[in-house]
């Protein structure tokens, strides 16, 4: 392992991983307790029409992903605001409709030959050390706002209609929420690839919820428990020669089931 | 704070609110004289929980116009406060019984400040009275159904709130909390706080409460609870399906 870090590519991988688990640490635990997890999956599989995009126009692909990935959150957010309507089946089109018109568009590009493998599972291992930096400024992005509105963020998550009376501008709120979650998803697909996503986001958020005193708490052990996996997964792609996105994924699964059996285990031997 | 009280902590004038075709109230009005603990009681889907709603501004009036302490209700951030039913809140949530009533300060606290010595002291005072300092390092899902109740009486009281608003506060806790709990009504109640409880006990409601509104679409009676439990009335309202004074209200059959 030691060797393996003298390598510019290893180097760049440990950093994108340390970088994209921070953010999933903030953003995985507002996800989690505003129960976004399906919206979050939406915007996600969303992007995929912003890569098809940037390779049909011949447009960077990151800037193009972001805006494109921002307008989805944002017309998502807009359906959802209510939580009426059956929104989430509008949010089941949009996911599916983003992914289909990535796909077109990629197949009418011409001259492209796009690996998908690597857009669903992510490149990790060739992670430009350009994107590093976009990462360190999206997190110092991530955390200045979060910091910033900190206060109406939980507020928000823990009781959305004494929000309003309280005059927390919760609409407001819900599209910054899900603008930082469009951005960062983008930013995570990077290190763990579309399909995975979500298994960072929401993780590592509830394994920290067991036992957390505030929302602050939950987000710094998060990323915590984010860095541990994606580092171990890195580890285990490096000595087993297997994805490295999915050992990442497969690790924090393994240890999901581990503590949620534990817990039922828990509860069905020590309750009456 | 200064703000002109008027005569009446709550001012209802032909409040009419509609979800689909059909109004969930009609022409509701009702004028609710501060401190005093007020019960709003009737039956199932009859609009207890709407008028709850609209009074707080959740929902917008069809019709009609609602006033707390004589402003409009946009207008007195603050002085009203909605304390939400057990079902409605997740208590897995990460957080404290103090971090729960210090939110009552944020509407006050600008975003660059933390929460001042004014903000610490007003949060303890808040959780005395509804008697839960001991246990305000407690995640919330630790604590019992009334305990719960409570801290979020807590919150509306360390907000300032001049009315309260709760929603079936009684529902599913066991007799000796459900007194802890009436016990904190009257605690709130003495310190000149207006609370409207919205219940559907019709048996302890004369008991428990200094008026009552019968609702079910329409307001069918405000006043004193003697004045509202009349038979004719209630057997109106609940259509014949309530034994409760004596005799069963559709005869024999």
């Amino acid at each position: 392992m030691i060797d393996a870090l003298s390598y510019d590519f290893m180097q760049h991988a440990l950093a994108a991983a340390v970088l994209a688990s921070l953010a999933c640490g903030l953003m995985g635990s507002l996800v989690v307790v505003n129960r976004l997890v399906f919206l979050a999956g939406g915007i996600a599989h969303a992007a995929y029409g912003g890569v098809g995009l940037s390779f049909f126009l011949g447009m960077p692909v990151i800037p193009t992903t972001v805006g494109f990935t921002l307008g989805a959150s944002l017309l998502m957010g807009k359906l959802t605001l209510r939580r009426t309507d059956r929104s989430d089946t509008v949010v089941g089109v949009l996911w599916a409709a983003g992914m289909a018109l990535g796909i077109l568009l990629l197949d009418l590009s011409p001259g492209y030959n796009v690996d998908l493998m690597s857009y669903l599972f992510g490149s990790i291992m060739a992670v430009p050390g350009e994107d590093v930096l976009a990462m360190a400024a999206l997190d110092v992005l991530l955390l200045a706002v979060v910091a910033y509105n900190y206060q109406d963020f939980l507020c928000l998550s823990f009781d959305r209609e004494y929000a309003r009376t309280a005059g927390v501008p919760v609409d407001r709120l819900h599209y910054l929420l899900l603008s930082l979650l469009g951005v960062s998803v983008v930013m995570i697909i990077q290190v763990v690839g579309l399909i995975l996503v979500i298994a960072l986001l929401t993780i590592p958020s509830r394994l920290a919820e067991y036992g957390a005193m505030s929302l602050a708490g939950m987000m710094v052990r998060a990323s915590v428990y984010a860095m541990l996996f994606s580092l171990a997964g890195l580890w285990a792609s490096y000595v087993l020669d297997v994805t490295a996105g999915a050992a990442i994924i497969a690790l924090a699964a393994l240890t999901f089931f581990i503590v949620q059996t534990l817990g039922w285990l828990r509860a069905a031997l020590f309750r009456p | 704070m200064s703000h002109n009280a008027g005569p009446y902590a709550i001012e209802v004038e032909h409040l009419t609110v509609s979800y689909g075709p059909s109004p969930a109230l009609l022409d509701v009005t009702v004028r609710i004289e501060p401190g005093l603990l007020a019960g709003v009681i009737g039956p199932n889907g009859g609009g207890k929980s709407t008028f709850i709603k609209a009074v707080l501004g959740f929902v917008k009036p069809d019709l009609g116009r609602v006033r707390i302490l004589g402003q409009p209700v946009e207008k007195t951030k603050g002085l009203v406060a909605y304390v939400p039913q057990r079902g409605a809140v997740d208590w897995d949530f990460p957080i404290t019984v103090e971090q729960v009533a210090m939110m009552g300060r944020y509407g006050r606290i600008p975003w660059w400040k933390d929460p001042g010595r004014q903000d610490k002291d007003l949060v303890h005072q808040a959780l005395a009275m509804v008697r839960m300092e001991d246990f305000r390092h407690r995640q919330i899902g630790q604590l019992s159904g009334g305990q719960q109740q409570r801290v979020f009486m807590a919150r509306a009281l360390a907000q300032g709130a001049e009315v309260l608003l709760l929603d079936e506060p009684f529902a599913g806790v066991d007799a000796a909390t459900e007194r802890a709990i009436l016990d904190v009504l009257s605690r709130a109640r003495a310190a000149g706080k207006t609370l409207v409880v919205v219940h559907h006990d019709l048996a302890t409601a004369a008991e428990y409460f200094d008026r009552l509104i019968l609702i079910k679409q329409r307001c069918y009676g405000y006043g004193p609870p003697e004045a509202v439990l009349q038979e004719e009335l209630l057997s109106e309202v609940y259509e014949g399906k309530l034994r409760l004074f004596g005799a069963p209200a559709g005869g024999g059959a």
